[in-house]
């Protein structure tokens, strides 16, 4: 404990020792630590509801993110392997019909 | 002959009082702000940087520097701790929830605060905090 809340009032009125700015320091400095304590677990506990209440949302939004890409190169797929089959079945008729 | 009003002389002290209350609490928020914005890494000639708390549910974080036509830029950031996250308010921009990157860098912010700035600078009080 410091040594600074050693203050004295002299006997002529409304003067005030130099002490007494020590002891008005350690009044400050006990409630400033006590709401800088009360901030620090208000924040943490806000920040950690935050962290955890956004992070399921954003692995949901992640997997539906993959699965719209996954749909999407699907369906890619799916067309060009029709657009395959029509452009052999477009070239292999003709040359059937030919050979019929 | 001028008469001492008691009620004039308490007055005096009160105001007295309150002025030494403010220089001390602004004295106090100055030194945690250098200190706080130490946290980020050291002040060059051309960054400064300052981090606070301001009141139990409020934290400030202000960056000055140097541009590249030597002016001074600055901007102020304001956190607001509500009980589902933190808000922040910069300069001119409007009101919005800050997101899960800077919520995990401003927990790990408020955390070295409590243990670099508010120990050291008032941790002497903590036992007789504690004692009541």
């Amino acid at each position: 404990m410091s040594n600074r809340s050693n203050s004295t009032q002299s006997g002529e009125k409304g003067h005030w020792h130099k002490g007494n700015v020590g002891a008005e320091f350690d009044i400050l400095s006990k409630n400033r630590y006590v709401q800088i304590q009360t901030a620090v677990e208000t924040a943490s506990r806000a920040l950690r509801y935050q962290l955890t209440q956004t992070t399921p949302k954003q692995s949901v939004n992640q997997e539906k993110t993959h699965l719209k890409e996954s749909t999407a190169e699907h369906n890619k797929t799916v067309a060009s392997a029709r657009n395959y089959v029509k452009v052999v079945l477009n070239d292999t008729q003709p040359k059937a019909r030919q050979e019929l | 002959m001028k008469l001492f009003n008691p009620l004039e002389i308490a007055k005096g002290q009160a105001k007295k009082q309150l002025g030494l209350k403010t220089d001390l609490h602004k004295a106090l928020l100055r030194r945690e702000a250098q200190l706080g914005g130490q946290l980020f890494g050291p002040s060059t000639p051309t960054r400064r940087r300052e981090f606070f708390c301001l009141d139990s549910s409020t934290w400030v974080w202000h960056e000055e520097w140097l541009n590249k036509d030597e002016i001074w830029q600055s901007k102020t950031t304001r956190y607001d701790v509500k009980a589902d996250g933190v808000y922040k308010s910069q300069s001119n921009t409007s009101y919005k929830k800050i997101s899960d990157i800077e919520a995990a860098n401003l927990y790990r912010a408020i955390q070295l605060y409590s243990k670099n700035v508010a120990e050291p600078l008032y941790g002497y009080t903590r036992q007789s905090t504690l004692a009541g």
